[in-house]
């Protein structure tokens, strides 16, 4: 297998590792949306609470990951990943699919 | 072609508690260097900032001679087997010898308690088969260097024969820096010795050192 495959399966495997939490709130997010554009005249107004909802909850867990389930670092690390690019391309690509799925409801 | 690894003036405090210092160590491709030292004296946290996941508060690791910032970044250059099983528990053994590119029946052939296990999660593994698939793991792979951290622990007797045999093994083409609790293993696999006692690295030169620096009475 070639090394960006492989790298992007490891990627994968770190995301779907906390993906369950994520993509919950994203839908719960997408869901506040879309029942506040169904009911309210102006959707956007609760945008930034969203946004905010979703950062936050991502903080939250980066911070438990980090402290508590540490030790599958070791595993990438020894495949050569650092944890500062397995979390940097994960929450990219949970943010992208985050704003993709509001954008979706706004529009 | 013999490689070097070394752990240069190395110091760390924890709060106002030293930890390490001015520490050094040399690994050298083809020997076996063992570290041996009692609980909380700075073992694993030495091992730690030689892969790079941790940062001293001064000194230098360098490989070749060279400066090497993290270890573990660097391709191909050290793998480490920290003190606890560290594989994500949702991957199949399949796939995580795939990842490692390890080929998996061979392994079969030598463990054949693994047989029939290839698709096996690896939450399905006692804690001393998952000890010994991740040290064979970490041993196959194409690193140079090896930092093994308590590679005995939850192994059985036979176990821990197959892992000296694998170490020896590795040994031909790989530097290993090895510690345990164990440490009559660790005697006999080193070819360089050193203790960690009081912050400090002790080159032992004769095995009446650790009775006299307080580790061991043999």
């Amino acid at each position: 297998m070639n090394s960006l495959l492989k790298k992007l399966r490891l990627l994968l495997s770190f995301y779907l590792s906390y993906s369950l939490v994520t993509i919950l709130i994203t839908l719960a997010c997408a869901f506040t949306l879309y029942k506040a554009s169904a009911f309210s005249s102006q959707p956007l107004k609760m945008l930034p609470a969203i946004v905010w909802i979703k950062v936050i909850t991502t903080g939250i867990i980066f911070y438990y990951i980090n402290n508590y389930q540490q030790k599958q670092f070791f595993y990438f690390q020894n495949l050569g990943l650092s944890k500062l690019f397995l979390w940097s391309c994960t929450i990219a690509f949970d943010l992208m699919l985050f704003f993709i799925l509001l954008t979706l409801i706004l529009n | 072609m013999v490689h070097t690894l070394e752990a240069d003036s190395i110091t760390l405090d924890f709060g106002t508690r030293s930890i390490l210092s001015s520490v050094y160590l040399q690994c050298e491709t083809g020997k076996i260097t063992g570290l041996l030292g009692r609980n909380g004296h700075g073992k694993s946290t030495l091992m730690n900032i030689i892969y790079g996941t941790l940062t001293a508060k001064s000194g230098t690791i360098r490989f070749d001679s060279n400066y090497t910032a993290r270890v573990y970044q660097v391709p191909g250059l050290a793998v480490y087997l920290p003190q606890f099983n560290f594989t994500p528990k949702a991957l199949t053994l399949k796939r995580v010898f795939e990842d490692f590119d390890v080929d998996f029946g061979e392994f079969e052939q030598r463990f054949p308690e693994f047989r029939g296990k290839y698709t096996n999660k690896v939450r399905t593994l006692s804690g001393g088969q998952a000890r010994l698939t991740e040290t064979y793991l970490l041993l196959k792979s194409p690193a140079s260097f090896v930092l093994l951290d308590e590679p005995f622990t939850h192994l059985s007797p036979v176990m821990i024969e197959q892992v000296q045999e694998l170490i020896m093994e590795a040994k031909k083409d790989k530097g290993i820096l090895i510690t345990d609790h164990m440490y009559r293993h660790i005697i006999d696999l080193s070819d360089t010795l050193y203790l960690l006692s009081n912050g400090k690295t002790h080159l032992i030169k004769d095995l009446s050192e650790l009775d006299f620096l307080g580790y061991a009475k043999l």
